[in-house]
C-alpha cells in the first residue's frame, strides 16, 4: 500500500509562552464560509507550530465544513472537522497533531512513532514493513511514521546502514524506535570537515580509526596507535624518551621550507601539533621538545578521520595542504541507562636492543694502536683513558644508560548515562610513565573530560557540550642518555658514595655521561580544549549550527643545572632556566545546512564562516649564579637574571566556505567544496586566497548489469581535483622588524635587527588530484581499496636563503618550485572465517609514495643547491663517494667527481638516497575463539638510512666489535684507528661507506584480551568485564647496525618494548 | 516558544555579526611586543641609542672561540701562528693551517656573525644619517659609534679573509650577489669611515665601554701602520700617549680599571660576567688547559721579564708534567665582574710609534718608547744597535711577547711584515703552507653567492 505522508513545518509565531498546551491554543477562523478538511488544518498549522501526521487518502472524499469567524480553540475545531471517523492526538514530543481512523475493530489499529538513531537524531526514509505483508510505510524527516496494524503484528524497520529491528504491536502506544547502525564498514559513519558521509559515498580520501582500534594499543601519543594502520599516514617516533615530538606526514613533503604537519582538529576545535619549547637555545635538540598531542588521552578517543585529497580537504583551506586530522572523542550514546566504565593497566619496558661494544682489553689496545698510527705519544690530555684512569674496569654503559626497566600505569574511569535527548559523560583518567635511564625521571598525565548533548524533545534544538582538561607533567633528566653508550668502557661510572666518578683528565667542556643526572628538566602541561554547538532546525531541510571552540594550552618549564653536572674542579655555578608558553585559540563557525530531494537524488548543502583567533605568548628566564643548588627552583634567588625571551604574537584568520553534494540514485556523487581565507600571516596585498575542489564517486555496482552480482558487492570509482593552501610559518614574516638583544650591555637596553621583511609573498599553493577505485567481494567480506594520487606543490613559501653579507641567512619569499608527490595506496580487508565461535579478520595496507622535486628555477645560484637536485627526493641525502682505503695511511678516500683534485662538500658529493620510504605499512589479524580476542600488528618500512653515527675510529670512544674485528682481519673496510679525529672522518661518516639499507619489519603491537563469559557476568552483576594482555615493539626484524632504525643513526634512545596486562570492565 | 524566536535571532545575528565585520579590520593582528617596526627605531632618542647599543651587546654573545670580537680571534689566529697550541685538539685544522670551511666552525661563524654585525650597523647609519628626530649631539655620536665599528669589523675581516664583498646598504636584493673587492679598496672605506668617526664623535666616558674618540684613533694608528702611513701613524699614537692614559703594572692591565685602556667590551651573559679569555684558557674549566703555550714562545721570554710569569700561567699536571697556558684574564665566573675585554690599550700605541719612528729615522725615539714597554716590564732599556733593522726586529718582538694571545696581533703583524711564511715555515716545517695566511671564504656562502668566487688560494 502506498502510504504518503503528508508534513507541514512553519515557523514559530502565533504562541504566547503561557499558552504550552496546544489543545487550549485558540484559532482565529478569518471568514465565515466553507473548508475543505484540508483548509481547515491548513489553518491551525499557520497559526500553531504543529504539523499534521495522516495517510493522505483519509480525506480524499469528505465534504465541506461550514465554519463561522470568530475564534474557537483548536481540540473542539478538531473534533467538529473529523467527526466521529477520525480520532486526532497531539504529539508534544514531535510537534505533531495525529489523525487516525477511530478504532473501531481491535485488530487494526492506526500506529504511529519515530524513528531515531542512537543519537537521537531523526531518520529519514526508514522503511516500514509488517512481516508476512507486502503493507508497508517509510518515516518523514522527523522520523514520524504512521501505519494500521493489528496488536501481536511483527514490524520490521529497515534502513540502509543500520541493522534491521523488529517490533511486536502490543498496544496502541506510539513507538520509540532506535536503530543501531549496521557493522558493514562500508556505512559507517565516516567523519569529513564539517560533515559526514559514508564510505559508500564518500567522494573523498579518508580514512579512519575507531576507538576499537585504539583501544588494542597502550601509547602516550594517541598518534602512535596510528603507525602502520592508516595508509597514506607516516608517522616517524624520534626517540623513545617519553613525550618525545613524533613527525606525522600525510602523503609525503610538500613544502620544502615550511611546515609539513597536518591541520589538527579535536572536537572542531584546531590544535597545533608543533611542539611548545622555551628551551631550544640550550640543551641538546629535543630536550623539552615534546608533542602536544601526549597531553590527549587515547582512551577518550572515539574516533580520528585522516583526510588525504582534495576533496576531503579543500575545505580547510589554506590549512589543508598537508591533509587535516579530525579527532572526536567519547560522548554519552543517548541509550536510556547509566554505565560505568574502568580500564587499568599496568607494564613495564626495556630496550630490546644493545650494540656489541668492545670490552676494556679490546678498547685499549685500539687505543694504543690509534697513538701508535699516529706516530705520537699519548699525553693526558688527548688520552686520559690511557694514562690516567682504570685499566681495569669495564663498564656496560650501555646498561648503565638504557639498562633500566621502565614502568606504566594507565587508569580510565568513565560515567556515562541519560535519555535520547539529554545525555552525559564523565571521564577521569591517569597514567605514570618512568624510563629506562637511571635517574628518576617521568612523565605523568592526569585528566577530566565532560561532555553533555541535549535535544529539544521535538529534536529540533540541540546543544552538545565537551570539554577535556589534561596535566601533563613530564619530569626529564637533561639530554638523551642513548647519546653517551659510546664512552670509554675503563670509566667508572659512580664513586663509593654512588655519586657520578669524575675521572681525572677530563677537558674543558666534555659531558660526563651521568652529568645529565644534575640536569633537570620538569615540563608542566595543561591543556583545555571546549566547545560548545548550537544547532537549530530552522525547517526539517535547513539546519542552522553555530559552534564555538577553545582551546588553552601551557606549557611551564624549568630547566635546572645543578652544581654537579660540572667536574669538581670548577664550572659556572647553578643555573636555572624558566620557561612559560602559553597558547589561546577562540573559533566561531556558523554554519546552514540544507537538504532536499531534487529530481531523483539528493542534494546537500553546506556553508559557513569562520573566525579565529590565536595568541601565543612566550616568556623565558635565566637565571644564573645561584648560591646553591637547593635555591634552583625560583628565579627570585638568582644572582643574575636575563629574559631570554618575552613575546605575544597574534594570528587572525576569517574565511567563509561551502559545499554542494548531489547524490543521484545512490549511484553518482557530485561533490564542490569552495573555501576562501584571509590570514594576518601575510602582507596587506595578499591576505586573501580561494581554495576549492570538485569530486564525483559513481557506484557502478549499483549499475543494472552488476546489480545482484553474487561476486562484486559493491564498486565504486570516485576521483576528485582541487586547490589547497599552506600558510604555516611565523606571524609577522613581512614585517622588517629590531628586537631587544637577550642581554642589556652596560645598563642599557640593546637592540638589534629581526628580520629582513617582505611583504609580497603568499599562499604554498598544492594542487591535488586523486583518483580510487573501492571493492566489496562475497557478501563485503573482501574489501579493497586502491588509490592513486598525485599531489602538486608550487609557490612554495621558503626562508629564501640569503649569504651573510647581507645580514640574514634568509628572508621570507615565494619560490616557484614545484614538487610532486604520487603514490599508490593499497588496502585490503577481509572477513577470513565468520563462524559463531571463531572469527578471523585481517587488514593489510601498504603506500608506495614517491616524493620528486620536478623544477626549480636557478637552483644551482639558490643555496639549496647542496641539499636538492632536479628529479630528486626533497628528503635526497647526499654525501661523499667512498672509494676505499688508501693502501698506505689507512685513511678513506673518496670519488673526486668533478675532477678538480680537491675532495669538496659542493661538488664531489653525490646522491646517497632518500630518507622518505620506498614503501611502508601494516598487516593485522584479528582472531577471535569464544571468549578469547587475539590480535597483532606488524609494521613494515622499507628505506634508507644511515648506519649508526661514531666518532672517529681511535679516538675516545668505543667502538663496534666488529669493527675492531675487521681492523685486524688484514682486508679493513674501515679506516685505520688514529688518535684525533681528522676532517676527512666527517666526510667518510657522511658517504656511501656509511649509508645502507635501514628497513624494518615490526612486531608493534599484540593484544590479547578474554571477555568474562555471560554466565559470570549476570552472577557479578556486570555488563562486561575483560582482561588483556598487550605487549608494543615486541620484536624488530632488521639488518640495521643501529639501536633501532626508526629513530636513526643519532643515538637517540631507541622504542621501548613494553608488555601490560590490564582489565576493562563496564557496570 | 517564543524562546525559539530568540534564537532564531540568535543564530542569524551570528550570521549577520560575520558579514558586518569588516574581515580587513579583523585580520589586522595585534603588533608583536618583542619588536619593533625598523623605521620606528630611529624616531627616538631612546631606541636610536639602544640601536647603536645593541652593537656591542653582539661581542661577548658565545662562550665559544668562534667569533670575531669575544676573544675568538685571539684563539683562532692564535693556534694559525706559533702562539698556543691545541690541547685537547677540537681546533686541530687551525693548527695545523688547514682549515675546514665547508659548514662550521670559527671560519664560518666569524663571517657570518661579523656581516650580521655590518648589516646592524648599516642599518643604524641609514637611520641615523641625517635624522632630524634625534638630537644633533646624539645622534653624530651614534652615528660616529657606527661608522668607527663598521671600521674596524672590515679591519679585521680582510686581515682574515683579504678581497672582501663591501656592503655599505640593508636592502638585500642589492647585497646578495656582490663579488670581492680588493683589499685596498676595503681600507679605503675603512679610512673614509674613521674620519667620519673622528669627525662625529666625543671624548670617552668614565668606563671606556663604548666607542670614543681615542679608541677611533687607536685604530686609525694601527690602521696608518698597517698602511705604511709612518707619519700619521706616529701622530695618532703621540696624541694618545699625550692624554691621560698611563701603562699600568702587570698586574692591572687587564683590570676594569686599568688606567691602560682606552677601549674594553664588557661581558653580557650572565654566567661569563666577565671574559672569555680567562674561560677559553684557564684549566679550572674542565681540569686540563684546552690550549697551551707553544715551547717557542715561552722560550723567547727574556730573563726576568715579569711578564713571563704575570701572565702565563702554569699546571702542574697528574703526569707530573708542567703545561703552561694564557693567563692574562683571571676571572671566569666571579660576579661582579673585575675584568673585560680589553680592545685597545695604551702599550700599543707606543710600539707602533716605536716602529714608526724607526721607519722614519728617529731610532732614539724609537727605542724610548720601546723602553717604556720593557721597563714596564721589568727589562733593562733595548742594548741592542741603534738602527733600523734591528729595532725593528727588538720592536716585533716585544709586539709578539707583549700582545700573544690578545686579538691576533702576532698573526697580523707576521703577515704585514711580509715574515709569516719564513716564520712559520721554521716553526712547523712540512705543515705550514704559502696560502695559509688567508682564511677561506666559507663555503655555504659560496653556495649562496658564487660571485664569492674565486676562493683564496689554497682552498
Amino acid at each position: 500500500m502506498k502510504t504518503m505522508i503528508f508534513l507541514c513545518c512553519t515557523f514559530a509565531f502565533g504562541f504566547t509562552s503561557e499558552m504550552t498546551r496546544a489543545q487550549d491554543a485558540k484559532i482565529a477562523i478569518p471568514e465565515t464560509g466553507n473548508f475543505t478538511v484540508e483548509e481547515v488544518f491548513d489553518l491551525i498549522k499557520r497559526q500553531t507550530d504543529y504539523t499534521f501526521v495522516y495517510h493522505s487518502d483519509f480525506f480524499d472524499n469528505s465534504g465541506d465544513i461550514a465554519l463561522t469567524k470568530g475564534t474557537v480553540e483548536v481540540g473542539e475545531l478538531l473534533t467538529t472537522v473529523l467527526g466521529n471517523r477520525f480520532d486526532h492526538l497531539f504529539s508534544e514530543e514531535t510537534h505533531s497533531i495525529i489523525i487516525k481512523r477511530t478504532t473501531t475493530i481491535a485488530v487494526q489499529q492506526t500506529i504511529t512513532g519515530v524513528v531515531r538513531d542512537k543519537n537521537g537524531l531523526p531518520l529519514l526514509g526508514v522503511a516500514i514493513l509488517i512481516q508476512g505483508t507486502s503493507r508497508g510505510a517509510t518515516s518523514d524527516e522527523n522520523g514520524n511514521f504512521i501505519i494500521d496494524a493489528k496488536p501481536g503484528d511483527v514490524l520490521r524497520f529497515s534502513y540502509l546502514g543500520f541493522k534491521s529491528k523488529e517490533v511486536t504491536i502490543k498496544d496502541d502506544q506510539p513507538l520509540q524506535i532506535i536503530l543501531e547502525e549496521e557493522a558493514s564498514e562500508l556505512d559507517e559513519v565516516v567523519l569529513v570537515g564539517y560533515g559526514t558521509t559514508s564510505k559508500r559515498f564518500n567522494t573523498g580520501a579518508v580514512s579512519t580509526i575507531s576507538s576499537a582500534t585504539l583501544e588494542e594499543q597502550t601509547v602516550q601519543n594517541p598518534i602512535q596507535a596510528l603507525q602502520a594502520r592508516v595508509p597514506g599516514l607516516q608517522i616517524t617516533n624520534i626517540s623513545g624518551r617519553p613525550g618525545a615530538n613524533i613527525e606525522i606526514r600525510i602523503r609525503g613533503i610538500n613544502s620544502i621550507n615550511s611546515g609539513n604537519s597536518p591541520l589538527f582538529i579535536i572536537d572542531g576545535v584546531p590544535f597545533n601539533s608543533d611542539p611548545m619549547n622555551q628551551f631550544n637555545a640550550v640543551g641538546p635538540p629535543e630536550a623539552g621538545n615534546q608533542s602536544p598531542l601526549n597531553s590527549l588521552n587515547p582512551n577518550d578517543i572515539e574516533s580520528i578521520s585522516i583526510l588525504k585529497d582534495a576533496d576531503a580537504t579543500a575545505i580547510y583551506g589554506s590549512r589543508g595542504a598537508n591533509g587535516v586530522v579530525l579527532i572526536t572523542t567519547k560522548r554519552g550514546d543517548g541509550e536510556d541507562r547509566f554505565n560505568v566504565n574502568v580500564n587499568i593497566n599496568s607494564g613495564v619496558g626495556d630496550v630490546a636492543k644493545r650494540l656489541s661494544l668492545l670490552d676494556t682489553p679490546a678498547y685499549l689496545a685500539m687505543r694504543q694502536q690509534a697513538f701508535e698510527n699516529s706516530n705520537m705519544p699519548p699525553n693526558p690530555g688527548l688520552a686520559p683513558d690511557l694514562l690516567l684512569w682504570s685499566q681495569e674496569q669495564n663498564t656496560d654503559w650501555q646498561e648503565v644508560l638504557l639498562g633500566n626497566t621502565a614502568h606504566y600505569t594507565t587508569a580510565n574511569v568513565g560515567f556515562s548515562g541519560g535519555t535520547a535527548n539529554n545525555h552525559f559523560s564523565l571521564s577521569g583518567n591517569y597514567s605514570r610513565q618512568t624510563t629506562v635511564y637511571p635517574g628518576d625521571a617521568k612523565n605523568e598525565r592526569t585528566g577530566v573530560r565532560a561532555t553533555y548533548d541535549y535535544k529539544t524533545a521535538d529534536n529540533k534544538f540541540g546543544i552538545s557540550f565537551s570539554s577535556i582538561y589534561t596535566y601533563d607533567n613530564n619530569v626529564a633528566n637533561g639530554g638523551d642518555f642513548g647519546q653517551f653508550i659510546r664512552t670509554a668502557p675503563n670509566m667508572t661510572p659512580y664513586d663509593e658514595n654512588g655519586d657520578i666518578n669524575w675521572e681525572p683528565g677530563i677537558f674543558s667542556g666534555y659531558q660526563h655521561p651521568l652529568a645529565n643526572l644534575y640536569k633537570k628538566y620538569v615540563n608542566k602541561t595543561d591543556n583545555l580544549i571546549t566547545n560548545i554547538v548550537l544547532d537549530y532546525d530552522i525547517l526539517p531541510s535547513l539546519n542552522a549550527k553555530v559552534s564555538f571552540g577553545y582551546n588553552f594550552i601551557k606549557l611551564d618549564q624549568f630547566y635546572g643545572t645543578y652544581q654537579g653536572f660540572n667536574p669538581p674542579t670548577g664550572g659556572p655555578k647553578p643555573t636555572a632556566q624558566f620557561g612559560n608558553t602559553e597558547r589561546k585559540g577562540i573559533i566561531v563557525e556558523p554554519q546552514l545546512n540544507y537538504h532536499r530531494k531534487l529530481g531523483d537524488g539528493e542534494f546537500r548543502a553546506l556553508v559557513g564562516a569562520t573566525i579565529q583567533k590565536q595568541s601565543y605568548t612566550g616568556l623565558s628566564i635565566y637565571g644564573s649564579n645561584y648560591g646553591s643548588d637547593e635555591l634552583l627552583n625560583s628565579a627570585y634567588s638568582a644572582g643574575d637574571i636575563s629574559i631570554w625571551e618575552d613575546s605575544r604574537t597574534d594570528y587572525r584568520y576569517a574565511s567563509v566556505f561551502g559545499r554542494l553534494t548531489y547524490n543521484w540514485m545512490q549511484k553518482y556523487v557530485f561533490n564542490v567544496n569552495f573555501r576562501r581565507d584571509g590570514s594576518s600571516r601575510f602582507g596587506t596585498n595578499n591576505k586573501y586566497g580561494n581554495f576549492g575542489s570538485v569530486g564525483a564517486a559513481w557506484v557502478f555496482s549499483e549499475e543494472n548489469f552488476l546489480k545482484d552480482n553474487k561476486i562484486l558487492n559493491f564498486g565504486k570509482l570516485r576521483v576528485s581535483y582541487g586547490s589547497v593552501g599552506n600558510d604555516q610559518i611565523g606571524d609577522y614574516q613581512y614585517m622588517r622588524a629590531w628586537t631587544s638583544f637577550q642581554y642589556n650591555y652596560g645598563g642599557l637596553d640593546a637592540l638589534i635587527p629581526q628580520r629582513l621583511g617582505d611583504s609580497n609573498y603568499s599562499w604554498e599553493k598544492v594542487e591535488k588530484f586523486d583518483v580510487a577505485l573501492e571493492l566489496g567481494l562475497l557478501k563485503n567480506n573482501i574489501l579493497f581499496n586502491v588509490n592513486y594520487y598525485k599531489n602538486r606543490t608550487d609557490n612554495q613559501l621558503v626562508g629564501y636563503p640569503l649569504p651573510m653579507i647581507t645580514g640574514f641567512s634568509s628572508v621570507q619569499f615565494n619560490l616557484p618550485a614545484v614538487v610532486d608527490n604520487t603514490g599508490w595506496e593499497f588496502e585490503l580487508n577481509t572477513t577470513n572465517i565468520d563462524q559463531q565461535h571463531f572469527k578471523w579478520n585481517t587488514s593489510f595496507n601498504i603506500s608506495l609514495p614517491k616524493n620528486k622535486l620536478i623544477s626549480f628555477d636557478n637552483l644551482e645560484a639558490s643555496g639549496y643547491a647542496t641539499d636538492y637536485e632536479i628529479g630528486k627526493s626533497l628528503s635526497l641525502i647526499k654525501g661523499y663517494a667512498f672509494t676505499g682505503l688508501n693502501a698506505d695511511t689507512g685513511m678513506p678516500e673518496f670519488e673526486d667527481i668533478n675532477g678538480d683534485g680537491a675532495i669538496t662538500y659542493t661538488d664531489d658529493r653525490v646522491a646517497l638516497g632518500k630518507t622518505i620510504p620506498d614503501f611502508y605499512g601494516g598487516i593485522s589479524n584479528s582472531l577471535t575463539y569464544k571468549q578469547w580476542n587475539l590480535s597483532f600488528l606488524w609494521q613494515f618500512v622499507k628505506k634508507e638510512g644511515f648506519g649508526y653515527s661514531f666518532s672517529a675510529i681511535g679516538s675516545q670512544n668505543n667502538l663496534g666489535k666488529e669493527i675492531y674485528e675487521n681492523l685486524n682481519s688484514g682486508t679493513p673496510k674501515y679506516p685505520e684507528p688514529v688518535a684525533i679525529s681528522y676532517p676527512l672522518w666527517n666526510n667518510y661518516i657522511s658517504s656511501t661507506a656509511r649509508w645502507g639499507d635501514a628497513s624494518y619489519l615490526r612486531l608493534k603491537n599484540v593484544y590479547l584480551t578474554y571477555n568474562l563469559p555471560e554466565s559470570v557476568l549476570s552472577h557479578l552483576g556486570i555488563d562486561r568485564c575483560s582482561i588483556y594482555a598487550q605487549g608494543q615493539n615486541l620484536l624488530t626484524i632488521t639488518g640495521y647496525d643501529g639501536l633501532d632504525p626508526e629513530v636513526g643513526h643519532l643515538m637517540y634512545t631507541p622504542l621501548i618494548r613494553s608488555f601490560y596486562l590490564g582489565i576493562n570492565l563496564s557496570l | 516558544m517564543k524562546k525559539y524566536l530568540y534564537l532564531n535571532i540568535f543564530i542569524w545575528g551570528a550570521f549577520l555579526s560575520l558579514l558586518l565585520v569588516s574581515c580587513d579590520s579583523f585580520l589586522d593582528a595585534d603588533s608583536p611586543i618583542d619588536a619593533v617596526p625598523e623605521d620606528e627605531v630611529f624616531q627616538s632618542d631612546a631606541t636610536a641609542t639602544s640601536a647603536v647599543n645593541g652593537l656591542y651587546a653582539r661581542f661577548m654573545g658565545t662562550n665559544t672561540p668562534t667569533l670575531m670580537f669575544n676573544g675568538g680571534i685571539g684563539v683562532m689566529t692564535g693556534l694559525g701562528a706559533d702562539e698556543i697550541h691545541d690541547f685537547d685538539g677540537e681546533y686541530q685544522d687551525y693548527e695545523n693551517n688547514e682549515i675546514i670551511y665547508t659548514e662550521f666552525g670559527p671560519v664560518v661563524t666569524i663571517w657570518t656573525t661579523t656581516y650580521e654585525m655590518i648589516y646592524h650597523i648599516n642599518a643604524c647609519i641609514k637611520g641615523l644619517e641625517g635624522n632630524t628626530l634625534i638630537t644633533p649631539d646624539l645622534r653624530d655620536d651614534l652615528l660616529g659609534q657606527a661608522y668607527f665599528i663598521r671600521a674596524l669589523s672590515y679591519f679585521y675581516m680582510t686581515n682574515l679573509y683579504g678581497p672582501l664583498p663591501i656592503v655599505t646598504e640593508t636592502e638585500y636584493e642589492e647585497n646578495r650577489l656582490k663579488s670581492r673587492s680588493p683589499s685596498s679598496e676595503v681600507y679605503e672605506l675603512i679610512l673614509s669611515d674613521l674620519s667620519k668617526a673622528e669627525t662625529l664623535m666625543k671624548a670617552p666616558d668614565a668606563q671606556n665601554i663604548r666607542a670614543n674618540l681615542n679608541a677611533v684613533l687607536a685604530l686609525d694608528a694601527r690602521v696608518q701602520l698597517y698602511l705604511e702611513e709612518y707619519e700619521n701613524a706616529a701622530d695618532r699614537a703621540t696624541s694618545l700617549i699625550e692624554a691621560s692614559y698611563g701603562l699600568d703594572s702587570l698586574d692591572q692591565v687587564f683590570k676594569r680599571t686599568s688606567v691602560e685602556t682606552i677601549w674594553q667590551v664588557d661581558g653580557v651573559l650572565p654566567t661569563y660576567p666577565n671574559t672569555f679569555d680567562a674561560y677559553f684558557y684557564s684549566p679550572e674549566v674542565g681540569g686540563v688547559p684546552s690550549y697551551t703555550v707553544t715551547d717557542d714562545l715561552l722560550d723567547s721570554f727574556e730573563d726576568g721579564d715579569k711578564r713571563k710569569e704575570q701572565w702565563i700561567g702554569s699546571y702542574k699536571y697528574i703526569d707530573s708534567v708542567t703545561y703552561y697556558y694564557p693567563n692574562k684574564y683571571t676571572q671566569i665566573y666571579d660576579a661582579p665582574a673585575t675584568e673585560s675585554n680589553v680592545i685597545f690599550r695604551l702599550a700599543e700605541q707606543y710600539l707602533i710609534r716605536a716602529e714608526a719612528r724607526a721607519h722614519l729615522g728617529d731610532l732614539d725615539g724609537a727605542a724610548s718608547d720601546l723602553n717604556e714597554i720593557r721597563k714596564r716590564a721589568g727589562l733593562k732599556d733595548y742594548d741592542g744597535a741603534v738602527e733600523k733593522i734591528a729595532l725593528l726586529e727588538a720592536i716585533a718582538h716585544e709586539n709578539r711577547i707583549e700582545f700573544f694571545s690578545e686579538w691576533g696581533h702576532r698573526w697580523f703583524d707576521l703577515k704585514r711584515t711580509g715574515k709569516i711564511d719564513e716564520v712559520m715555515t721554521a716553526f712547523k716545517p712540512g705543515v705550514w703552507k704559502n696560502t695559509a695566511h688567508l682564511w677561506p671564504i666559507p663555503q655555504t656562502e659560496i653556495n649562496k653567492n658564487p660571485n664569492l668566487l674565486p676562493n683564496n688560494d689554497g682552498y
